[in-house]
């Protein structure tokens, strides 16, 4: 036998080369926020929750959900999804259909009758909720999950609030709101209904025999349009149009209907009164392209038949026997530097009519907040609050929804409530287990190595037939099939969170990550730094530090 | 030296007969060697089998250029190249249902036609005339024994032994008889 | 020649068979194998034998001959005794790999069958394939008959695995791979006492830290061919003695070189594989003529048995190289060879080329007793020739 070769064999293991120490930056495996949570009014951890759709986990998906927000199904059809306008994949093809694929989850649950657990422990500490409306529901729900005492006073004879009175069933069917809520419900609240706190003196008492309040009145009075007569038979409030069953709706209704507005609420009463069989116009100060209510509403609404006037002002209205005269003019529309701001100059010559039979103005809401007066600061147009919690000039009284912002929207006051309730527990309970929101910077598009995802459109959710829609009152968008959730869930890039998918594992070159059950481990005296790991990270949840110390 | 070339085409049987007779020659203690050369080999383009014996062992390895005896499966294939590959004098047994005076047109040639379809087919083998052609070729070669040969056919036979060897035997039979008669 | 004796217990085999024969005899621990014509009856009788259960041999059947090849390093490595088969074109493919394994020191055995590779398409003998591999570090052997190699195949195992170094054994398409002829098959307790199978010295083992082929500097890669040179240096000898035992285990013994009637001789033919066994046949007859001729079989070519070459050629005045292969540019493999490896020698022959056979023509005895008598006296040429 010839000796063996002195050069060939390698006795030692690669193992005794510590490429760690030729390092100067180390990847760390790090999940942090993607632009569609922090974009969500609720903070709901979308990523999340999209990954367990995709693994099939469709109940521990709704878990993920309602930890943030108690109506998936709802939000995922009336929600204005900022999360989809900050999704990294638009730049790829299409942002991911969050709303959808909330619905779909949403509407599984009600399905399969998913409740809510009880709470882990009870509490001795009670809370007094006022209104029955999103930001209400959101808070009562987070509160009584943490174990506090919860009663809760709702004005009218439902709960629901706006999303009850205010939202028409072809967007939202009352048995979605109606399954919904009972689960809230059903968690144990002591339920006051048809139940006004009417005044300061009513809160006053509130204050002192609940440890804390939450105010979640709304936005129940309607502005009021300049020249116009709020008095005359055929002006209607759009509030109480919209709260008014189909047969009053008729009844108080003129052949041509002109609805004032642009906004959501304005095209819920345009489409409302197109199904009632009327012929509908709608007027808005905004220019084409800067109404505020969302495109999709929009465009259903002109493929409905409603008739728009854009960047036009309604200058005075004169009825005449059963039909009006609305006197008109456009006008130059301009956004303004600060938000929501805006100008809208009479253009001189372009003045106009149109005959209408009845006149429906839904130009927004006020919140009425004269009757605090005296435990509140209510001088600006909204409860003044501090902080993310809700917190008001009144301490032990937290505030959200309408009442304490501007910004009208469902999730909006959801998140309110829940951010509430938060802190309405922070301050009552001691050793609270309240988790602060994340600091961390958004994992951006340049982060995803988008060579591992695919072009793939969007699944979109299909619409019922224009000439069906007007027929009744049934939800014009249909949900998406299971195969098409399945499909759209896995577009989700899933920005910032590991989906344990190796690749880093792989491709590392010195062999230096160790698989653990639910991550990776970095072996700190292989990894020479390289960064591959983060080069191929599909999902952007690993990213390299300074490491100068090693 | 007997150097023996069969020359068929793909799935006659060529090679299994040069097998078989090698076989037989060295079950009669003689050394053998056999070897067939085919190209991208499929059913009906020629095949050459070559044989040689001898008493002392082999050591050529080159092409027959000069055998003793023939054996053709195919009258069709029958040509002056294939000719060339015998010795003047060769023997040469073709497989022909045609009389002796239709070779003319080859010369002066030892050609002797065995109908081996018209026995195959009377011994319930068909088409398939290969055992048919070593009797008739062992009984004008003179070598191996018949005997040898049928045991060779009897071991190597993939089917309807008892039918090979009859067809064997009475081709020997016949051409034995021709040889008398020339 | 080593003839088996007619009364041993022979067998009639074609040249393929036998050679599975001797690897069924020789057990390796694995084998890899890519069918390719003419040596595909190799891998069909040793699967046959598989099938019986006569072979333990583990028969792997990868996806093309690169990869029967990358199998046969990484089985070689772990100590096995390896085995594999292939011919012309899959030799080629198997070419990275043929480094691969010798720069391994893997003493893989691989039966090469001779065969014109492409283009254009041909399936006829020419050792053009197995001698342009000539490089890799692989040892070289040739055989002339079936006996030959299933002798051959069984001492291959014995030089590779005594010096660490891949061995091919080759024989010609048809002439021998398909030739059917009377073979002696050894007993398989002679061969296991002939070719104990010995552990080595170094293998992969997952219990033990150890790696082959780790990247290495210039120095440490210059060092493995030294070490490659050393032990190439140990096979002519490796090859007597592997031959010699076989002689007194068999009867049939063996050498580097075979030499055919060359005492005294004028004129002497000097060639490798089947068409050795024709030039014999020459040599009598032009010995009949009264022309004094003879043969150098050359069974080992790489390393070349120079010394053993000097030697047998020192009083011969004149030596045709018959080469079935033709290298473009240069002439016969064989012929550069003994060139370069008598350039400057005392009393060297005069060695003339003959490219015979090229593409597997016919080379009948006729041919090879004119190219002795027209050649014998001729001056010095150092051109190759072709021959028709």
């Amino acid at each position: 036998m010839n000796s063996q070769p002195s050069t060939l064999w390698t006795h030692l293991s690669s193992e005794t080369n510590h490429t760690g120490t030729w390092r100067s930056a180390l990847p760390l495996y790090q999940n942090q926020p993607s632009p569609c949570h922090g974009a969500c009014p609720v903070g709901g951890s979308i990523a999340t929750w999209i990954k367990q759709v995709k693994d099939g986990d469709h109940y521990e998906a709704w878990l993920t959900l309602v930890d943030n927000n108690p109506f998936p199904a709802i939000a995922g059809r009336i929600c204005h999804h900022p999360c989809e306008t900050a999704c990294n994949r638009a730049e790829h093809d299409e942002t991911v259909g969050i709303c959808s694929l909330e619905r779909f989850v949403g509407d599984l649950a009600l399905r399969e009758g998913w409740s809510f657990p009880s709470p882990d422990v009870e509490l001795s500490q009670s809370v007094a909720v006022i209104g029955g409306g999103p930001a209400g529901l959101s808070a009562a729900y987070q509160l009584r999950r943490q174990g506090l005492q919860v009663t809760l006073f709702e004005a009218r004879e439902a709960l629901g609030g706006l999303m009850r009175y205010g939202i028409p069933s072809y967007r939202l069917s009352p048995d979605i709101l109606d399954g919904e809520v009972a689960r809230i419900t059903a968690m144990g609240i002591d339920l006051r209904l048809n139940a006004e706190v009417m005044d300061e003196k009513a809160l006053t008492a509130l204050h002192k025999d609940f440890d804390a309040v939450f105010l979640a009145t709304g936005a129940s009075l309607p502005k009021e349009l300049p020249g116009l007569d709020y008095s005359q038979s055929f002006v209607l409030d759009s509030a109480a149009f919209l709260a008014d069953e189909p047969e009053a709706q008729s009844s108080q209704t003129g052949e041509h209907i002109l609805v004032i507005g642009g906004g959501s609420a304005a095209l819920d009463v345009a489409r409302t009164a197109r199904r009632l069989g009327r012929k509908v116009t709608v007027l808005t100060l905004e220019s084409e392209g800067h109404l505020p209510a969302q495109q999709v509403e929009l465009d259903e609404a002109s493929e409905e038949g409603i008739e728009f006037i854009t960047g036009a002002m309604m200058q005075s209205a004169v009825g005449k026997d059963g039909s009006v005269t609305v006197h008109a003019t456009k006008v130059d529309f301009q956004i303004g530097n600060a938000p929501g701001g805006f100008t809208a100059a009479p253009v001189a010559g372009s003045e106009f009519t149109i005959e209408v039979n009845t006149i429906i103005p839904a130009i927004g809401q006020d919140a009425d907040l004269a009757r605090w007066n005296g435990i509140l600061n209510t001088s600006g147009p909204v409860i003044n609050i501090s902080g993310a919690h809700g917190k008001t000039s009144q301490p032990g009284i937290f505030a959200g929804g309408d009442v304490a912002s501007m910004s009208r929207f469902v999730t909006q006051a959801i998140g309110m409530g829940k951010e509430a309730a938060l802190g309405i527990v922070a301050t009552l309970v001691d050793d609270a287990d309240v988790v602060a929101p994340s600091q961390e910077p958004e994992v951006l598009l340049d982060r995803i190595n988008t060579a591992y995802h695919v072009n793939h459109g969007r699944n979109t959710q299909g619409l019922a037939e224009v000439a069906s829609r007007l027929e009744t009152f049934d939800e014009v968008q249909q949900p998406l099939a299971p195969a098409q959730a399945q499909s759209e869930a896995e577009r989700c890039f899933s920005c910032g969170t590991c989906t344990l998918c190796d690749n880093c594992f792989y491709y590392c070159p010195d062999v230096a990550i160790i698989k653990l059950e639910d991550g990776y481990e970095i072996k700190t005296d292989y990894c020479k730094g390289c960064g591959l790991c983060v080069a191929e990270c599909p999902t952007g949840s690993i990213h390299m530090q300074e490491d100068i110390a090693s | 030296m007997l150097e023996i070339v069969i020359l068929g085409r793909g799935g006659q049987g060529a090679q299994t007969a040069g097998n078989q007779l090698a076989k037989a020659l060295f079950a009669r203690g003689q050394f053998v060697q056999t070897f067939s050369t085919y190209g991208g080999a499929r059913r009906g383009t020629p095949v050459t089998a070559s044989l040689r014996a001898d008493k002392n062992p082999i050591r050529l390895r080159c092409d027959i250029t000069s055998a003793n005896a023939m054996l053709c499966f195919d009258d069709s294939l029958l040509n002056e190249g294939f000719l060339a590959t015998g010795a003047d004098d060769a023997l040469i047994v073709v497989n022909s249902a045609q009389p002796p005076d239709a070779f003319k047109a080859f010369g002066n040639r030892r050609i002797i036609p065995i109908d081996g379809r018209e026995i195959a087919r009377r011994n319930n083998m068909g088409k398939v005339v290969n055992s048919a052609l070593l009797g008739a070729f062992v009984a004008l070669v003179g070598q191996p024994d018949i005997e040898t040969m049928c045991a060779i056919i009897k071991d190597t036979a993939p089917a309807k032994v008892s039918e090979n060897i009859a067809a064997c035997r009475e081709a020997y039979g016949l051409a034995a008889s021709q040889l008398e008669v020339s | 020649m080593n003839a088996p004796i007619r009364n041993e217990n022979l067998q009639l085999l074609n040249g393929n068979h036998a050679v599975a024969w001797g690897v069924r005899l020789a057990s390796p621990d694995v084998a890899p194998l890519y069918p390719i014509t003419p040596q595909t009856p190799i891998l069909e009788k040793l699967i046959d034998f598989k099938s019986a259960d006569l072979l333990g041999t583990e028969i792997l059947t990868p996806e093309s001959e690169h990869s029967a090849m990358a199998a046969a390093v990484a089985a070689s490595a772990t100590g096995a005794r390896v085995f594999s088969a292939t011919s012309s074109q899959g030799l080629l493919l198997m070419h990275e790999l043929l480094h691969y394994a010798a720069g391994s020191r893997l003493p893989i055995v691989l039966f090469n069958v001779n065969r014109t590779p492409a283009a254009p398409w041909g399936f006829w003998p020419d050792q053009i394939d197995s001698l342009s591999q000539r490089d890799t570090g692989w040892v070289q052997l040739y055989s002339e008959t079936p006996q030959e190699s299933l002798d051959t195949v069984i001492q291959a195992f014995r030089i590779a695995e005594a010096s660490e170094l891949p061995v091919m054994v080759n024989h010609d398409a048809f002439y021998v791979s398909h030739a059917v002829e009377p073979v002696s098959v050894p007993d398989q307790g002679a061969v296991e006492l002939y070719l104990p199978k010995v552990d080595r010295s170094m293998w992969l083992d997952t219990d033990i830290g150890r790696a082959i082929g780790a990247p290495i500097g210039q120095d440490g890669w210059n060092r493995t061919r030294r070490e490659m040179d050393a032990a190439m240096q140990t096979i002519v000898g490796l090859t007597k003695d592997a031959g010699k035992a076989w002689g007194e285990m068999s009867g049939r013994p063996y050498a580097p070189l075979e030499l055919y009637r060359c005492d005294d001789a004028e004129v002497v033919f000097v060639t490798m594989g089947s068409m050795a066994g024709t030039a014999r046949e020459a040599v009598d007859r032009l010995r009949e003529s009264g022309v004094a001729a003879g043969l150098v079989k050359v069974r080992l070519f790489r390393p070349m048995p120079m010394a053993d070459l000097h030697a047998a050629l020192a009083d011969i005045p004149c030596a045709l190289v018959l080469d079935r292969n033709y290298s473009p540019g240069v002439g016969g493999v064989l012929h550069q060879e003994l060139m370069a490896g008598f350039y400057g020698a005392e009393n060297a022959p005069r060695i003339f080329g003959f490219l015979t056979g090229v593409g597997g023509t016919n080379v009948p005895v006729e041919m090879l007793e004119k190219l002795a008598v027209d050649y014998r006296q001729a001056k010095q040429n150092n051109n190759p020739i072709w021959v028709e």
